[in-house]
Formats: C-alpha cells, structure tokens, sequence
C-alpha cells in the first residue's frame, strides 16, 4: 500500500489475465510477478482505492448481503414451520392435486432466488460503481 | 449385453469429451491455463460449467428418486442444492474472484498469511473431494451395471464402468486442463438438461399432466416397498391391525390379492407395500403431496442449512469462481447457475411426480418382479431410467444413460482438478519445489490428478465388498460431503472475507472444529449404520446446522483470543476494492484503440 492507502494490486497469485498478458513481456525469472498488474496498467498512480472507499463499500455491500439473505432464510424457514402449524397450508390443492406447499418448494422457490440473485448483483454492482472509481483524468 | 444403443450412447460421449479436451490441449501451457483456464471463461459459459460441475448423478438421476420416493420431503433436496448458491452470490462469488488466487487453500493462505492455515485446507479439500468421489464412481459402476451389462477383460460391469470412466476423466482433465474441462462441463450440462427435456415431452405425449398426475398421486397414502417374513405379515402393530391390513390401505387390489396368493401358497417372504410413517404428524396418514416422509421438523431445518452452507465450500464449485474474468463476472454467473437450476430441478421434480403417477399406468397394476412391488419401483434412484424405458425404449434409455455418464464425469473431472490444484500448488509449488520450472508444475499436476483418481477408483471398487444392506446411498454420501464442506469452510470464509479482525488462528480453529463436529456427526451415522447401535442423532446426516455456528464461534473466539492483528489491508483491497478491474478494462479499451502501454 502506498502513502494514500491506495492498493499496490498483486499478490501470490496475481497474473495479469490474457489478452493482457500476453501482450506484455513476463517478469525476470525468479522475480516476484505481483507488480506485474502495475507496471501493465500505469502503476498505482493510474486509478486506485483508497482503504476508506473500500471499507465502505465492504459495509455496504455486506449489509445488503446480509438483508438478502435475512429475506431468503426466511423464505426457507417459513415452509417447514408452516408446515408443521397445520394441514392448511399442506394438504390443501390449489391447482389439481397441487398443494401450495408444493407448489413453492418445487417452483416459487427457485423464483424467488432468481429474484434475489438479480437485485442483489444489481444493488451490488451499483454500491461499487457508486462508492469506488474516480472520473478519468482524476488519478 | 441386452442391447447396444447406450454403450454407444456412453462410448459417443466419451469421444465427444476426448476430442473436446484434444482440441484445447494447446491451453495447458502455463499452471494459470491448466488450473483456470486462463480466468476469461465468461459469465455464461462458467454458469453452465458450474451447473455441469455441480449437477452430479445425486442431483440427475438422485433428486428424481427422492421426489418419487418420498414426495415433497425429496423435493428439497433441489431447492436446498439451488438455494446454496445464492449464499456463493451474496458473499463469496466475487470475493473469490477479485482475490486472484489458484484455489480454496491459496485463498485461505493469502487471506491469512499462513502456510498452516493452507495446510490444514489442503487436508480438508482432500477430504470433501474423496467424500464427493467414492459415490460419483460408484454411480458410474452402477449406471454401466444397468444400462450396459457387460463387462470387458473378464471384469465385472461394475469394475468395467469404475474402470472405464476413471481413465477416460483423467485423460479428458489431463490433456485439456481448466479450459477442456469447463468446455466439457457445459456440454455435459447441456445434454443433462436436453435429456430431462426429451423425457418430459415424452411424458406429455403419453398424456402427462403435472395437476393431474399431483392428484392421482395424492389419492393413496404414500405406500413404501418392503419384504417382510410371514410371520411379521400378520403381526398386529399398537393400533390392532395386522402388516397385511395395513398394506391393503396403500396397494392395488391386483398387488394384494398376488401377495395373498403368495402366502397362502406358502411363502416364507412377501412383497408388500407399507405407508409411510408421518415424521412431522405422527398421527396423520401421509401423502405424496404432503411433508414428513423423511424428516421431523428439526431435521428438515437442518437439511435446508447443511445444504444452504455446503455448497459455498465446496471446492470444486469455488474453483470454477476463480476462472471467471472478474468479480461482476462472478455474480453474472451465480445469477445465471440460480436460474439455470431453477429449471433442471423443475424437470427433475417434475419428472419424480411423473414416474409415480405414470409408471403404474404404463406397466398396470399390480406388476411385481425385481424392479417392483405392486408397480413401485424398489430402488428409487431407478425410477427416471424405468420411466424413461417405459416411455421411449432403448433409443430414449441410451440418451438417459449418456446424460448420466455426464453427470459423473462432469463431476468427477471439476473435483480431480480441485484436487490437483491444492496437491499441485499448494503443496507442490509452495513447500515442496517453489521454484519449479512451469513444464514440472503442471506435470505435477497432471499426476495429482491421475493418482487422486486412482486412490478414489480404488475405494469405489472396494465398496461393494465391504458395505452390506445398511451401506450408506449416493445422494448421502454427497450430502456428507456438503457438511463437511458446509461446516469446515463456509463459516472460515464468510468470517474472513467480511471480518476484518478474523486471523490465522481463527481460521484453523474454525476449520478445525467444523471439520471435527460434523465428521463425528457423520462417524455416529456410519458406525450405527454397521454395527446397528442406536448412536446416531437426529442431526448426523445433516450436521452443519450444529458444526457449522460452532465453528464460526471458534473462529471469533480464537481470533479475539489470539490477540496480534495480523495485516490484511492488501488482501481487503484486492478483495472489496474494484481498482485491478477498472484499471484492466481501461487497459483493453486503451489498446483496443489502438494505444501503447501507458
């Protein structure tokens, strides 16, 4: 990290991905290649994060994560303890011999993650568009 | 051999695969092509290599058989395999991704800069990896069993198909690496997927209606096969009636009258039909439509957690995340996994209501031989291959039996390259020969992969040698795996991903006692099974929903314990920051334009 607190982005394991890679000429053998990412892409100067933006993008991400997965247990819990409050809600049809229980583990389940799994990439995604980044020029 | 179509199918199949792998041979030149295809498999293409990793035989022909079974209580099984990836998407997908590493245990390493903490992880992956392997290969001696009979050399077909589908993975994973793998993934998806279709249309055709068949399932109590002696045939239970009163509520009248023939001709043993005991009302006469076959309400909360936190840990799932080209990728994927299982499992479900309201229409009533008792299929994992046979013959049977060497080979190759990965470079690469020329790294990995194949097709052989009645089935052992993985690795991950303050002896306290709980869990269940002592719990199939908060309280407590504040602030950048990706697509634009290096 540098004095800003921007990330020098690499490490163990960071190889810049292709096509990138190999468009660039590979680190001396033996040498680290975690700055390999910088010396590609303008060094740490280019666009960075600073370790506030990220701390609150992280906050902010994992409460949404935590709010949709509060709504998605739930969703899960209330099928077997209503099914353990009574027959009403088991055994009584609703679509020839289709039971409302039935009919939401088998199919309105499977929606409802859709669901989830679409707003909660969107309002992600968005937190980090919004949160992190600066405008070009502005490096 | 009865009939050659599905040896052709499965023979068709392989070569597909192989010729696959063949033409992607030239992307195994570094470890970052042979372990992650390079990390530009797009959102789509990964979605369908997950789902072609992820949909084992547990999920093609197990989730089928559970339906069928057991009526809604098996219709979980699908929604908690589904369900477990939207923790992977909330969490983890892109986390996983951003941190740029090779593999669970590089993942942990990194994150808590200890060669511990990756060695304890390599031991756990390879632990869930066996776990995972010894059913897919003993589903593939058993599916070679039925579909194709015959042995080859004067093995058993059961040897044969162990045999076969071991060597035809390794060469698939060995000659095309990530990149052949995930290309093969995804077809073998698709033809899963085409294979459910097909049937369903079939089933249609033949007049298949989804309320209806519910209906006509829901009429009898769910009735259950079961061989009782003559004497227990006329023992009275608690309420006064005899075993064969009881099984006249649940049978045929064609089905009864046979088993009465039977004993009045003096069989020591029949086939009858039982109902099922009502775990979650014990007083009230089940139906398929209705829940308790299974389980009470605990066990199914515990089976709905074991599920939801298995999937996220388990290695060869999280491997493919690390193959993706970046963290929005990573979630562009899980979104498409969730809806892509959301219609398998549709058909899958679907296709367990119509083996239970068809099959008896289709053979008649009352039909009972090795298959069936009272047109009930004995061995419910059969039942998807006995309504396809009824349905559509050998022709549609051969197209079932391809799909599900699919299903096992897909599998099977996503969890010997995520034990390679954790041999080859968690091990290899960073305590045996860190400076390895690339050529010997992936050498190495390759051998990783042919001698865990080796080890696990060695169990699977053995398996029908020392397993009795009381042997644990496919879809259990999976599960097993999922709690394993659900138990040791998620609560690891989620803390040390969204907790700054978790440290390296958290992490291997957590690792720790989520493997030791539900490992003991699982040990009580395996032991009570062979020696039939009454030690098993209600939570030992399902125990992530004890180890899983047990260990995630080791980690916290260990951590707060421990004291040091180990630096992670580069890791937490790398991980929640967006700067490499941004400064990466800047870097595409740039040259796209034409531009040099900055």
């Amino acid at each position: 990290m540098d004095d800003h607190g921007s990330v020098a982005t690499g490490g163990g394991a960071s190889r810049l991905d292709p096509p990138v890679a190999g468009l660039i000429q590979a680190p001396p053998s033996g040498a680290p290649d975690y700055s390999l990412d910088d010396r590609l892409l303008g060094g740490v100067e280019a666009d960075f994060d600073s370790i506030e933006e990220v701390d609150a993008v992280a906050r902010s991400v994992r409460k949404k994560g935590l709010q949709y997965s509060a709504v998605i247990l739930l969703l899960l819990l209330t099928v077997p303890v209503l099914a353990w409050l009574g027959p009403r809600w088991f055994a009584r049809p609703v679509w020839g011999g289709l039971t409302l229980n039935f009919l939401t583990v088998a199919v309105l389940m499977h929606f409802a993650f859709v669901a989830v799994a679409i707003l909660y990439a969107r309002v992600a995604n968005r937190s980090e568009d919004e949160m992190l980044g600066r405008p070009e020029g502005d490096g | 051999m009865a009939d050659p179509r599905p040896l052709i199918a499965a023979l068709g199949l392989t070569v597909t695969m192989l010729a696959v792998s063949w033409a992607l041979r030239r992307s195994t030149s570094t470890t970052l092509d042979f372990y992650l295809a390079s990390r530009q498999v797009g959102p789509f293409l990964n979605a369908c290599a997950i789902c072609g990793d992820y949909f084992s035989a547990a999920s093609f022909l197990g989730v089928a058989g559970a339906v069928y079974a057991s009526g809604l209580d098996g219709v979980w099984f699908a929604t908690g395999f589904a369900a477990g990836f939207v923790v992977v998407l909330l969490f983890l997908a892109a986390p996983f991704r951003r941190a740029g590493h090779f593999s669970i245990p590089d993942f942990l390493a990194n994150r808590f800069s200890s060669p511990a903490v990756r060695l304890t992880a390599v031991a756990i992956v390879q632990l869930i990896v066996l776990l995972y392997l010894i059913p897919q290969l003993t589903g593939a001696g058993i599916i070679w069993e039925v579909f194709v009979g015959g042995g080859i050399g004067g093995m058993s077909p059961y040897t044969t198909g162990i045999l076969l589908s071991v060597v035809a993975i390794v060469i698939q994973a060995v000659v095309g690496g990530m990149k052949g793998t995930t290309w093969n993934q995804a077809l073998q998806f698709g033809l899963k997927m085409f294979a459910l279709f097909v049937i369903t249309a079939i089933a249609v055709g033949h007049g298949f209606s989804y309320s209806d068949a519910a209906e006509e399932v829901s009429r009898r109590p769910l009735g259950v096969p079961a061989e009782v002696t003559r004497t227990e045939s006329f023992r009275s239970d608690a309420s006064g009636r005899t075993t064969l009163e009881l099984a006249q509520t649940v049978m045929s009248a064609e089905g009864f009258k046979a088993a009465v023939d039977d004993l009045e001709r003096g069989a020591s043993r029949v086939d009858l039909l039982l109902p099922a005991d009502n775990q979650l009302h014990p007083r009230r006469t089940l139906r398929f439509m209705e829940p308790g076959f299974r389980y009470s309400l605990w066990q199914q909360i515990a089976l709905i957690v074991t599920l939801l936190l298995g999937t996220a840990g388990l290695p060869h799932i999280s491997n493919r995340y690390f193959t993706s080209t970046s963290g929005r990728a990573a979630r562009s994927s899980t979104v498409w996994v969730l809806g892509l299982a959301g219609v398998f499992y549709f058909f899958a479900v679907l296709l367990g209501v119509a083996a239970r309201a068809d099959l008896p229409r289709l053979l008649g009533a009352g039909v009972t031989n090795a298959n069936y008792v009272d047109s009930v299929v004995r061995v419910p994992e059969k039942a998807l291959l006995l309504l396809t046979e009824q349905l559509g013959g050998p022709s549609l049977l051969a197209l079932v039996s391809a799909a599900a060497f699919a299903a096992i080979f897909s599998t099977v190759a996503g969890l010997l390259l995520a034990a390679a990965t954790s041999w080859g470079h968690d091990v290899y690469e960073q305590f045996i020969n860190p400076f390895a020329s690339e050529r010997r790294r992936i050498r190495f990995g390759q051998a990783a992969v042919t001698i865990t194949a080796t080890i696990a097709a060695a169990i699977g052989l053995a398996v029908p040698n020392i397993t009795s009645t009381q042997a644990p089935s496919v879809a259990l052992m999976v599960t097993w795996a999922f709690a394993l993985a659900g138990s040791a690795f998620t609560p690891v991950f989620l803390l040390g991903v969204w907790w700054k303050r978790a440290n390296s002896a958290g992490a291997i306290a957590g690792m720790a006692v989520g493997a030791a709980v539900s490992l003991g869990f699982i040990g009580t269940e395996l032991l009570g099974r062979v020696t039939g002592w009454p030690i098993s719990t209600p939570v030992s199939n399902f125990p992530s929903i004890v180890a899983a908060p047990l260990a995630a309280v080791a980690v916290v407590g260990a951590s707060l314990l421990h004291g040091a504040r180990e630096d992670s602030t580069a890791w937490w950048l790398r991980v929640h920051g967006t700067a490499l990706e941004r400064r990466q697509a800047s870097f595409v634009r740039l040259t796209a334009k034409g531009g040099g290096l900055p």
